[in-house]
C-alpha cells in the first residue's frame, strides 16, 4: 500500500444504522437484470478509437525519429489522389520548445488514414518522396521556409492545407524563451532555403521574430513547407475559409481585444494565392454591414505594412473584434460562421482601441446597450463570448448565437446551474447529415468563474463539444452535448473524412493521468465514427424526459452515468465498498473507475446496477 | 438465489430509510444556520462600510479603523465557507495578497489588480494623513469590498451545502487559520486583533453543534465533546496581543486536535469525503488527522497520476529511473547526480554542475523533498507538471544533454527495462516505453519523497517531544512580527498556498548576484518573466519560486543563485529590506522595503527554529544494482551516475 496513507485516522467500516443515508459499505447483492426495472439505453452508437497520441508516438523528421510534440490544436486533412485511403491529417502542436530533430517552435505532424474492414481507423506506413518512411512524420519547416511557434489554427481547401499562428511574437528574447524555445535568433533570410514566391523579396533580412505569426501552406502529402504567406499581412491568426470561386480567402484574427482584424483575399487566378488583393474589414457606422478597405501588399514594396498591419489598420478606421476564433463555412446557406471568444472586461480595451482609430462592431454596441452601459465602460462584460455569422454577399457581421445563459457565481452552484451552458466557443464545423446540416462548437474555457462552470467545491475544468441543428433556432437550448474532454484539456481540432460519420477530434493538454489510459495523460487526435447514426437519433433524444421513475442511462456507460432527473445516488462496487458519491446532481462522472459491475444506490434505498465498460 | 437476492435489498431498504430521513432534516438545518450567518455578515459589512466611508470623509480615521475592524471580523464569520466553496473569490475579490497577478488566458500580458480587505489593510496602513489623502481611493476599495461581500453571501445562501461541505469547511477554515489567519498575512500592514478569529470559532461551533443527536445516536458523544471543548478553548488565546500569543502552543493544544477531530466526526458518521464525489485529485487529504504530517496532503495532485494507480511496481521503477544514467546522453548522469539523497536531495553547490563539466547550470538545485506539493515547478515556475520537468532535464544541453527519442531508444534496449515497464503499463513489449511513461513513473517516485517529520511537526501535531525556548520565540517571530509565514506559508514552509494548495507562489525579493551588501550588484536574472510567455511581465522580472525553508539546514548555499552561504547571511538580508534595502533598484519587490527590526537575539530565534524543521526520517535506499542494458560498457554505469 502507498506509504502516505500510513498517519490517516482508518476509515470505519460500520457505523449503525441510523448515521447516514450512504453507508461505506453494503453487504453485496448479486441483482438479476429483470427484477430492477431498469430501462436499458442501447449502448451509445459512437465508436472511439485514439489515433495519434503526443509524447507517445514518434515521428520520422529528416535528421532520424523522434518523440511527438504534445499540444494538438487544429487538424487538417486532405484527400489522398490516388483514392486508395482517406487521406491526409496534419494536426498542430500549439506550443513552443527547442527540438533538434523537429525544429524548434511549434509545427505539425502528418499521417495518412485507412479504413478497415470493420469501419475503425488505420494509420498507414507511408515513404514520402524524400525518402522518410514511418506512419507519422513531422511537417518541415526549419529546411524550407523557417520553423513557426504555437500552431493553432489553420485552413484545408482542396486538398491544401495552411498552418496559422496565434500567439503574437514581439520581441526575439520572447521567442527564445532563455534558449528552451527559439535558440537560433539571428536575422532570418527569407528565400534562402526555399524561394519565397514573391518577386523582388528573396534576400531580405528580417528579425527572427518577424518570421512568424504568418499563414503557412504546407504539402500536406510530402509533409513540408510550402510558403509564409507574406501578401497576407503578420496577424495573429486562427483559421480561414477558402471560398469555391478559388480566389477569395476569409481570414480571422485571435489578437488583441477590440484590434483583432477579419481580412479577405481575393487572387488574381484561382488557386495561386500569391498574387492578388488584400482587404481588412471596416463595418459601416450603426450597421452591421460594411466595406472592404484595400491594403498596399506587394510584400517587397510595402514590407512595413504587412510586417505590422495594425498599425496601418487603426489609421484607416477597421473594425476590430474581441478575439475571433475559427470560422466555417455552411455550404448550405453558403454563410461563414466565425466564433469569438469572450473577454471579462473588455472595457477599457474598447476604449484604447477607439482611442487609437479603430472602429467597433454592431453586435459589440448592441450588448452594451442591453446592459445599459457605454462600450467603454468598465462594467461591461463579455465573459462567454458567442458565434458569429458573416453573409459574403451583404458583407454583414452580426451575433448568430451568444455564449451563456448568464449565470453569477452565487448562482453558479450545482443545484441552480443550467443543464446547457455554452463558454468560450473556440472550434467549429459542419456536419451534413440526411439533408440537414449541423454546426459543431467546441469550447475552450477563459476560466472557471462567472458561471463558466458550475461551483462544485472542487476544482478543474470540462470543456465541451456541442452539436446545433442549422434548422431549429439557435439558442442554448437547442444545443445537444457530444463530447466532453478530460479535466483539465481543451477540446479542439475537427476534422472528417467521409461526409461526417467519422470525425478526429483534439484533446489538447488532459490533467489527470491514469496509468493505462494513453487517452487521458497525453494530449492526443482521436476518431468518433457513427456520427450519422447519432445524429438521426438526436430529434428523439428530448421525448426520453418525461417519463416517471429515475432512468439511470447510458448503461453500460464508459465515463459518466445519466439520472434522468436531479438526485442523491452512491455507487458501490462489486464487492460492496462505497465508491462514489453525488448529491443533488443528475450525473456521476466515473471515467476513473475500472470496468466491472457497480451498483447505484438511491436515498430511499433501491439500488440498480450499472455496467462500466470500456 | 432469488432468496438471497430479496433479503438483502430488505436489509438495504430499511436501513437507508431511517439514515435518509435524519440526514435530510440535517442538510435543512445546516442551510438555514449557514444561510443566516451569511444575511448577518453581509448586513454587518454593509453596515459597517457606510459608517466607514462617512468616518474617512469627515477625517476620523479612529473611527474609521474601528469600522474597518467590524468589517474584518464580519468577513471572518464567513471565511471558512467562502475559503472552501471558492478560493478564487477569496484571492481576487475578498482578501487575496495585494499583489498584481496576471490574467492566465490572455496572450497578452494583462495584469490583475488585486481587490479586498488586504488592499485595504495596507491603505490603513499608511500614517494618518495618507489615510485622508488617499481618502477617495480607500472609499472606492470599502465600497467595492461591499459589493463583492454581498455576492459572496449569496453564493453561500444558494450552495446546497452538504454534511461533507459543511465538515470539509470546516477543516479549510481551521487550516486557513492557522497557517494564515495567525501569521503576519492577513494583516500586512495594521495591528493585529487575534479576537476576530473568535467569529471564525463562532462560526464552526454553530455548524458543529448540527451534529450533536447524530453524534449521540452512534456512540460518538465523546468525540463531539471533544470538538466542542476545543473550539471553547480558543477564547484565552484570542484574548492576547499578537506579540504574547503563544502559537506553537496554540495549535499544539488546540487547533491541530480541533483538525483531527472534525475528520474524525466525519469518518464516524460514515459521511462521504472529497476522494469519493468525482475523479478530480483533491489536493488536501480529507482523512489526515493533522495539518503537520506526511499525510496532510495528497502527493499525486499535481503527479498528474491518480492515486488509485500508484502501484509498488510502479514506484520501484521509478526508484531505479531516478538512480540510472541512461537517461543522459553519456549515460554518466543521473537525477541523483544533483539531487543527492544524503543532502537532503540537493548537491551543496551554488549552482549545478553542467553537462560534461563545462560550467554549471544557471540556478541552484532544490531539494526534491516535499517538491510535489507545488503547482509549479523549477525556480521560474516554467513547468506544470513533473512529465515537463522530466522532459526538460533529459533535453536540456546542459543538463542531461539528451532527447526524447534516444533516451526512450536507451531503455527499450533493455530486456530487463522491458519487463518492469510491462509489468506496470501493459503487456505491449518495447511500446510499453514511452517518453510519458518514464516520467510518469519518475513523478510517481517523487511522490514518495515526502516527509513531515521535523521535531517541530511533531511537538505542533501533540507528540511527546519539546522544543527549546529560542525554537518556540522563533516560531512566533517567522509567524508574526519577522513575517516569514506571509510568504513561506506552513506546514510546506514554502510558497505553496494554503489552505488549498492549488497555487505555487514566486516573489521578488531582489537578490544580488553575488553575496556583497556594499556593492551591491544586480542579478541578470529575469526569473519568472523569462519563464513561460505569457508571464513576460514585469511584474515578474527576478520573481522566483518561493522555496521550503524545511531542512534548510542542510541545503545551503541559499537562493536561486546559491550566492548566500550561511543562514545568518540570509536573516540578514531580509532584516536590511532585501534587494531595494542594499540599493538595488527593485521597483516590483514584493517584500517590504523597510528594514525588518529583528534583534539579533529574534534572528538566533528564527535560524533556531527553522534549524528545527531538520528531518531526516525519510530513509531513501538507492537501488541494489541498474537493469542490464546489453553492452559491457553501459552495463558498467554507476548507480546514481558518475558526477
Amino acid at each position: 500500500m502507498f506509504r502516505f496513507v500510513a498517519s490517516v485516522i482508518a476509515l470505519a467500516v460500520c457505523v449503525s444504522a441510523g448515521a447516514q443515508d450512504f453507508p461505506v459499505r453494503i453487504e453485496p447483492v448479486t441483482i438479476i437484470p429483470y427484477l430492477q426495472g431498469r430501462v436499458v439505453v442501447p449502448p451509445s452508437p459512437l465508436k472511439y478509437q485514439n489515433i495519434f497520441v503526443g509524447a507517445v508516438d514518434t515521428v520520422e523528421t529528416k535528421d532520424g525519429k523522434a518523440v511527438a510534440k504534445q499540444w494538438h490544436d487544429y487538424i487538417g486533412y486532405a484527400a489522398d489522389p490516388t483514392g486508395n485511403s482517406l487521406g491526409y491529417a496534419i494536426v498542430n502542436h500549439e506550443m513552443i520548445e527547442s527540438n533538434d530533430k523537429i525544429g524548434d517552435g511549434g509545427g505539425m505532424t502528418m499521417f495518412k488514414l485507412g479504413k478497415k474492414a470493420d469501419g475503425t481507423l488505420e494509420v498507414l506506413n507511408q515513404t514520402l518522396s524524400d525518402g522518410r518512411s514511418g506512419k507519422f512524420f513531422n511537417v518541415d519547416f526549419k529546411n524550407t521556409v523557417g520553423e513557426t511557434g504555437m500552431n493553432c489554427g489553420g485552413m484545408s481547401w482542396s486538398n491544401r492545407v495552411w498552418t496559422a499562428e496565434e500567439w503574437y511574437q514581439t520581441t526575439n528574447k520572447m521567442i527564445n524563451a532563455d534558449g528552451k524555445g527559439f535558440r537560433d535568433t539571428t536575422d532570418f533570410e527569407i528565400g534562402k532555403m526555399l524561394p519565397s514566391g514573391f518577386p523582388g523579396l528573396d534576400g531580405k533580412k528580417i528579425k527572427r521574430y518577424e518570421n512568424l505569426n504568418w499563414m503557412v501552406e504546407i504539402d500536406p502529402v510530402n509533409a513540408k513547407a510550402i510558403r509564409k504567406q507574406y501578401n497576407w499581412g503578420r496577424q495573429g491568426f486562427e483559421s480561414g475559409v477558402t471560398m469555391s470561386d478559388s480566389k477569395t480567402v476569409y481570414l480571422f484574427e485571435d489578437g488583441e481585444v477590440g484590434k483583432s482584424l477579419l481580412t479577405k483575399f481575393v487572387a488574381d487566378q484561382p488557386g495561386d494565392f500569391t498574387k492578388g488583393k488584400l482587404y481588412f474589414y471596416k463595418q459601416d457606422a450603426g450597421a452591421f454591414t460594411g466595406t472592404w478597405v484595400e491594403v498596399p501588399n506587394d510584400p517587397a514594396t510595402n514590407w512595413d505594412i504587412m510586417v505590422a498591419p495594425h498599425a496601418w489598420a487603426k489609421t484607416k478606421g477597421i473594425t476590430g473584434f474581441t478575439r475571433l476564433e475559427w470560422g466555417q463555412i455552411n455550404k448550405t446557406d453558403g454563410k461563414i460562421y466565425i466564433t469569438e471568444t469572450g473577454n471579462d472586461r473588455p472595457g477599457s480595451r474598447y476604449k484604447a482601441a477607439l482611442a487609437e482609430g479603430w472602429t467597433l462592431p454592431k453586435h459589440t454596441y448592441d450588448r452594451a446597450t442591453a446592459q445599459g452601459v457605454t462600450i467603454d465602460s468598465s462594467a461591461y462584460w463579455d465573459y462567454y463570448g458567442r458565434v458569429l455569422v458573416f453573409d459574403p454577399k451583404d458583407n454583414s457581421v452580426r451575433a448568430y448565437i451568444e455564449g451563456g445563459p448568464y449565470v453569477t457565481d452565487a448562482n453558479a452552484t450545482m443545484n441552480k446551474y443550467p443543464e446547457k451552458h455554452l463558454s468560450n466557443p473556440d472550434g467549429i464545423g459542419f456536419l451534413y447529415v440526411n439533408g440537414k446540416t449541423f454546426m459543431v462548437i467546441e469550447e475552450d474555457l477563459n476560466g472557471v468563474s462567472f458561471g463558466r462552470m458550475p461551483n462544485t467545491g472542487m476544482r478543474g475544468t470540462n470543456c465541451e463539444a456541442w452539436l446545433l441543428d442549422m434548422s431549429k433556432e439557435p439558442t442554448i437550448d437547442n444545443l445537444y452535448r457530444l463530447a466532453i474532454s478530460p479535466y483539465g484539456s481543451e477540446i479542439t481540432g475537427f476534422a472528417s473524412f467521409d461526409d461526417g460519420n467519422t470525425v478526429l477530434i483534439n484533446s489538447q493538454h488532459p490533467d489527470n493521468a491514469t496509468i493505462s489510459d494513453n487517452a487521458a495523460k497525453n494530449s492526443l487526435t482521436f476518431a468518433i465514427t457513427g456520427l450519422k447514426q447519432l445524429v438521426s437519433s438526436i430529434d428523439n433524444d428530448d421525448d426520453q424526459k418525461d417519463q416517471a421513475g429515475i432512468r439511470v442511462f447510458p448503461n453500460p456507460t464508459s465515463s459518466q452515468i445519466q439520472f434522468t432527473q436531479s438526485t442523491d445516488a452512491a455507487l458501490y462496487d462489486a464487492t460492496g465498498a462505497r465508491v462514489r458519491v453525488m448529491r443533488e446532481s443528475s450525473t456521476m462522472d466515473i471515467s476513473d473507475l475500472a470496468s466491472g459491475v457497480y451498483y447505484v444506490r438511491f436515498v430511499d434505498g433501491s439500488t440498480r446496477q450499472v455496467v462500466i465498460e470500456r | 438465489m432469488r432468496n438471497q437476492y430479496l433479503f438483502g435489498l430488505l436489509i438495504l431498504l430499511l436501513v437507508g430509510h431511517d439514515g435518509h430521513k435524519a440526514s435530510t432534516d440535517r442538510r435543512q438545518q445546516l442551510r438555514s444556520v449557514i444561510s443566516s450567518i451569511a444575511r448577518h455578515s453581509d448586513s454587518l459589512v454593509t453596515n459597517n462600510v457606510r459608517k466607514a466611508v462617512a468616518s474617512i470623509q469627515s477625517g476620523n480615521t479612529q473611527d474609521a479603523l474601528r469600522h474597518y475592524e467590524g468589517i474584518r471580523q464580519a468577513y471572518k464569520a464567513i471565511e471558512p465557507l467562502i475559503e472552501h466553496i471558492d478560493p478564487s473569490m477569496v484571492t481576487m475579490q475578498l482578501n487575496g495578497a495585494p499583489l498584481p497577478k496576471l490574467d492566465a488566458k490572455s496572450q497578452f500580458v494583462d495584469v490583475l489588480e488585486p481587490h479586498g480587505l488586504q488592499v485595504i489593510d495596507e491603505m490603513f496602513g499608511a500614517d494618518q494623513d495618507s489615510v485622508i489623502a488617499n481618502g477617495d481611493e480607500l472609499t472606492k476599495e470599502l465600497l467595492q469590498f461591499s459589493v463583492n461581500m454581498h455576492s459572496a453571501a449569496a453564493l453561500i445562501s444558494n450552495t446546497p451545502w452538504t454534511d461533507r461541505l459543511v465538515l470539509e469547511s470546516c477543516r479549510t477554515g481551521i487550516m486557513r487559520l492557522t497557517t494564515m489567519g495567525i501569521s503576519s498575512f492577513d494583516r500586512p500592514a495594521t495591528e493585529p486583533f487575534l479576537s476576530e478569529n473568535l467569529a471564525i470559532m463562532r462560526t464552526i461551533r454553530m455548524l458543529v453543534i448540527c451534529y450533536r443527536d447524530v453524534c449521540q445516536q452512534n456512540d460518538l458523544a465523546a468525540l463531539y465533546e471533544q470538538a466542542l471543548t476545543l473550539i471553547d478553548g480558543t477564547g484565552p488565546y484570542f484574548g492576547q496581543s499578537d506579540g504574547a500569543l503563544d502559537k506553537a502552543e496554540l495549535i499544539r493544544t488546540i487547533l491541530d486536535p480541533l483538525y483531527g477531530s472534525i475528520a474524525r466526526l466525519q469518518i464516524g458518521l460514515g459521511i462521504e469525503l472529497s476522494t469519493e464525489v468525482s475523479p478530480s485529485q483533491p489536493v488536501v487529504n480529507p482523512t489526515a488527522e493533522s495539518m503537520f504530517s506526511s499525510s496532510t496532503l495528497m502527493p499525486t495532485a499535481s503527479s498528474g497520476i491518480h492515486y488509485n494507480s500508484i502501484s509498488n511496481d510502479l514506484l520501484d521503477l521509478g526508484k531505479v529511473l531516478f538512480f540510472d544514467p541512461i537517461l543522459s546522453d553519456n549515460a554518466e548522469r543521473a537525477c541523483a547526480s544533483c539531487h543527492q539523497p544524503e543532502r537532503a536531495f540537493t548537491d551543496g553547490l551554488a549552482k549545478g554542475l553542467a553537462f560534461d563539466h563545462q560550467g554549471t547550470i544557471l540556478r541552484n538545485t532544490p531539494t526534491l523533498i516535499n517538491s510535489v506539493y507545488a503547482r509549479r515547478f523549477f525556480f521560474d515556475l516554467r513547468a506544470q507538471r513533473i512529465s515537463d520537468v522530466v522532459a526538460h532535464v533529459i533535453t536540456d544541453q546542459q543538463e542531461f544533454h539528451s532527447s526524447l527519442i534516444d533516451v526512450v531508444g536507451r531503455i527499450r534496449a533493455s530486456s530487463e527495462y522491458v519487463e518492469m515497464f510491462e509489468r506496470v503499463f501493459g503487456r505491449r513489449g518495447a511500446e510499453s516505453i514511452d517518453a510519458t511513461n518514464i516520467s510518469m513513473a519518475i513523478g510517481a517516485y517523487l511522490t514518495t519523497l515526502v516527509s513531515m517529520n521535523s521535531r517541530m511537526d511533531r511537538y505542533l501535531r501533540g507528540e511527546s517531544v519539546t522544543i527549546s525556548a529560542s525554537e518556540r520565540r522563533g516560531f512566533n517571530l517567522f509567524m508574526g512580527k519577522a513575517a516569514c509565514a506571509s510568504c513561506h506559508f506552513p506546514p510546506t514552509y514554502a510558497g505553496y498556498v494554503p489552505p488549498t494548495f492549488v497555487e505555487s507562489e514566486s516573489e521578488i525579493i531582489g537578490v544580488p548576484a553575488r553575496h556583497d551588501t556594499v556593492n551591491a550588484l544586480e542579478d541578470s536574472d529575469v526569473g519568472r518573466a523569462g519563464g513561460i510567455l505569457r508571464e513576460n511581465s514585469v511584474i515578474y522580472r527576478g520573481s522566483f519560486k518561493t522555496p521550503t525553508v524545511r531542512n534548510i539546514a542542510l541545503t545551503a548555499p541559499y537562493f536561486h543563485n546559491g550566492s548566500y552561504e550561511s543562514l545568518e547571511q540570509v536573516m540578514d538580508f531580509y532584516v536590511r529590506g532585501g534587494g531595494a534595502g542594499i540599493g538595488l533598484h527593485v521597483p516590483y519587490q514584493t517584500l517590504p522595503f523597510d528594514r525588518l527590526e529583528l534583534t539579533r537575539q529574534d534572528q538566533d530565534d528564527i535560524i533556531a527554529f527553522m534549524k528545527a524543521l531538520t528531518d531526516t526520517s525519510l530513509k531513501v535506499n538507492p537501488p541494489a544494482r541498474l537493469p542490464s542494458i546489453g553492452s559491457s560498457k553501459t552495463d558498467r554505469r554507476p548507480i546514481g551516475g558518475r558526477y
